[in-house]
């Protein structure tokens, strides 16, 4: 009960840029877009990538200590993800190949980025505990 | 120097150990005995009496009365505390700690080859060793920061540690932000 809790949590941020994203485009892009239906489908994606990027990066960096194999773990995961969801939301049927490509190619530019920060986060953990510690057996 | 030990078991090898180290021989054909309260106080000898309950006072007293004077004036903190492991006492320093657990109310200290039962509550511990770089990760469970081998940022908003012990335990979310705090981020 405990994890499902913790992924809804996990969810609902990313998923709400995916609703800001849909908010954005039927303002200023496209104002006769279906909003509710929009904001569906970008809640939906934002909250794919967000969480399978977070999880890709943590698991990674936990088995491997990898920078390297975390950004291709994130690559992998979020392309797979999001072509798979395309596919059975008919993406490819209702605005052709092209579409798919270009989404799954935003999705690997996002779960980059995702993957840097996560990465530049650890790097900063280790970095101040490896101070701390230095520190306190420098007092002894 | 000789001194006479008059105390239950459960504290004669500590205070044996922690007496021979300073050089002290335990004899009983001593002038000057230890002995713990309720025992028998031997009328030939002088004698100083204990209290069990208090057994980490008695050790602080004796390090500062025996230990080197310049050594003892720059150890103001006591860097260790006293943990039971099955029936005896034993000294563990505070470096040898490398978390503290709480289970079914009673507190552990867990070295790396044993686990010592302690009087403490995990309150008071997070207060006072905080500057000994012991820091609260979640409702049951304060680590020793030396001893951790790597920080792996988790799921949502959680942190894995690694210890040098093969372990690994997690920071709940709820105590992440302070640990992020003591890190300096």
């Amino acid at each position: 009960m405990e994890k499902i809790k913790d992924y809804i949590i996990n969810l609902l941020p990313s998923g709400m840029v995916g609703v800001v994203i849909a908010i954005f485009e039927n303002l200023f892009l496209n104002p006769n877009s279906d909003l509710s239906e929009s904001i569906l489908i970008y809640f939906i994606f934002g909250a794919l990538i967000g969480t399978v990027s977070e999880l890709a990066v943590s698991w990674t960096i936990y088995k491997t200590s990898s920078k390297l194999l975390s950004y291709l773990a994130v690559l992998l995961a979020d392309g797979l993800s999001v072509f798979l969801l395309l596919m059975l939301l008919g993406t490819h049927q209702a605005y052709g190949w092209q579409a798919v490509l270009n989404i799954i190619l935003i999705t690997e530019i996002l779960a980059f980025v995702i993957a840097y920060f996560s990465n530049q986060e650890y790097q900063n953990f280790n970095q101040s505990l490896e101070s701390i510690k230095d520190n306190l057996k420098g007092r002894e | 120097m000789k001194l006479k030990l008059i105390c239950s078991n459960s504290y004669q090898l500590l205070l044996k150990e922690f007496l021979e180290a300073r050089n002290f021989q335990i004899s009983e054909q001593a002038e000057l005995a230890l002995v713990e309260n309720g025992q028998k106080i031997p009328e030939d000898v002088i004698s100083l009496v204990f209290n069990p309950q208090q057994i980490d006072q008695l050790i602080s007293f004796l390090e500062n009365q025996l230990g080197n004077g310049a050594e003892q004036k720059e150890k103001n903190l006591q860097d260790h505390l006293i943990g039971q492991l099955d029936e005896n006492y034993e000294i563990i320093n505070y470096q040898d700690i490398i978390l503290f657990e709480a289970q079914n109310s009673i507190i552990y200290a867990r070295t790396k080859a044993k686990k010592y039962r302690l009087k403490e509550k995990l309150y008071q511990l997070e207060e006072e060793l905080a500057a000994e770089g012991f820091i609260r990760i979640n409702k049951s469970e304060i680590v020793n920061i030396i001893h951790i081998k790597e920080i792996v940022p988790w799921f949502n908003g959680r942190l894995l540690l690694k210890l040098d012990i093969k372990k690994e335990i997690e920071v709940s979310r709820s105590y992440a932000g302070d640990f992020k705090k003591y890190l300096g981020l």
